[in-house]
């Protein structure tokens, strides 16, 4: 069950992590300030799981990085791009609609409370 | 520079089939590995950067991370790989009941090398014949995943047949029994007449077709065929499978091979402007060519039969 779940957990926050990627990426960060700063808000990553996925929304044209070596160890910074923005606007507008489509399903339908 | 952090990259980029990047990649890991080690220890040492290392994870699961949506072949080409292995196997087998019975080697560069070969052989070539096959055409599909993996690929349905006509057709008994009266009626012939070709047709004093010794072998070839077919029929009231038919389809070929590779040469009587010989060898060759295509076809029925694995 456990393992079950871990799988389906994540196969969730794979999507959920690319809106929040997206979303904190206005301004350039780099990965360990995003995990930081992830934590800060209440929500763990892996670092393994994080950088994959900024190569990918990188590769998508989504986000764009360069390297800064003014601090002697190099850092790669990511900020979004003009197409990410868009990407973005349309993935909050599906999550919101997501998000009324399950409480009016739980709540209103079937009477499911959340945990 | 930390040691154990290199030999960590190492391993990672061994695993890490990225077209390109793949140091950028461990540049970053590299990067990111000693900045925690020193503000979560407050120094980067070689303990304090295997710490990290320990729990970033295995260098196989985070390459895998970087290479998951870029396969090797697209999952779609699944049941082609089989369906496709199995069909080229089909010709390659029956190329090599070609060869064997030819006594002959068969090349097609560069899909097929058959050598000749004794017949137990067969039985160490087709499970290597099988292999070479399912990799010439995993080597194909590699290329179509890397090229055009949104590509169509044919389905190359050999038997336009409706799912439930496939199936063998239950044997019947009237069949049998009259199976079972030639054979009867054959064997009787032959112990009256020690051959079962005949030039007259006289039942006082038939003339044999040919000399006593190939009149003889060749008989008893057909009285093989001939039980062989009893016998597989039979066996089908009890299992009804392709298989049976598939033994019996190989069998055949195996006396066909042996009439093919006779020693015992045949003289057949002289008949003023008939070539018997010719004769007697096309229909050889038709009878080989019509089992090994009936051989193909239900290899092709019992692999439809089979799981997909």
């Amino acid at each position: 069950m456990d393992a079950e779940f871990g799988s389906f957990e994540t196969e969730m926050n794979r999507g959920f992590l690319q809106v929040l990627a997206l979303v904190v990426l206005d301004r350039k960060m780099y990965g360990y300030g995003m995990i930081k700063h992830f934590e800060a808000a209440g929500y763990t990553v892996e670092e393994n799981t994080l950088y994959p996925l900024l190569r990918r929304l990188e590769k998508n044209g989504w986000i764009a990085s360069e390297w800064d070596v003014s601090e002697g160890r190099p850092k790669k910074f990511y900020v979004i791009t003009e197409t990410g923005r868009a990407v973005r606007a349309q993935a909050l507008k599906v999550w919101a609609e997501q998000g009324r489509t399950l409480r009016r399903l739980m709540e209103v339908d079937h009477n499911v409370r959340e945990p | 520079m930390f040691e154990n952090l290199e030999t960590y990259l190492q391993e990672v980029n061994q695993y890490l089939a990225v077209k390109q990047g793949g140091d950028e990649i461990l540049a970053e890991i590299r990067s990111h590995i000693i900045e925690k080690a020193e503000r979560e220890s407050g120094a980067a040492t070689e303990e304090s950067v295997q710490g990290v290392i320990d729990s970033y994870g295995r260098p196989r699961d985070v390459a895998e991370k970087y290479i998951e949506e870029s396969e090797i072949i697209t999952p779609v080409y699944r049941k082609h790989l089989f369906r496709y292995t199995w069909i080229l196997f089909a010709f390659h087998a029956a190329l090599t009941a070609v060869a064997l019975g030819f006594h002959m080697s068969i090349i097609m560069f560069p899909f097929f090398f058959i050598p000749r070969m004794p017949v137990l052989a067969v039985l160490v070539y087709l499970p290597m014949a099988w292999l070479a096959d399912f990799g010439l055409v995993a080597f194909v599909l590699y290329i179509v995943t890397q090229k055009n993996r949104s590509l169509s690929l044919p389905w190359l349905r050999i038997f336009r047949a409706r799912p439930e006509t496939r199936q063998l057709k239950a044997p019947r008994p009237i069949v049998f029994v009259t199976l079972l009266v030639i054979l009867a009626v054959v064997v009787a012939v032959f112990l009256r007449y020690h051959t079962l070709f005949f030039y007259s047709v006289s039942l006082h004093a038939p003339q044999p077709l040919m000399n006593q010794a190939a009149s003889i072998f060749l008989s008893l070839m057909v009285l093989a065929a001939l039980l062989c077919e009893v016998i597989a029929y039979g066996v089908r009231f009890i299992v009804n499978s392709v298989w049976v038919a598939l033994t019996k389809n190989a069998l055949m070929l195996l006396i066909l091979w042996a009439v093919w590779n006779s020693p015992i040469v045949v003289r057949f009587k002289e008949v003023p402007g008939v070539d018997l010989s010719f004769y007697g060898g096309v229909l050889l060759i038709i009878l080989i060519a019509a089992t090994a295509t009936e051989l193909i076809k239900n290899l092709v029925l019992a692999v439809r039969e089979m799981p997909l694995p």
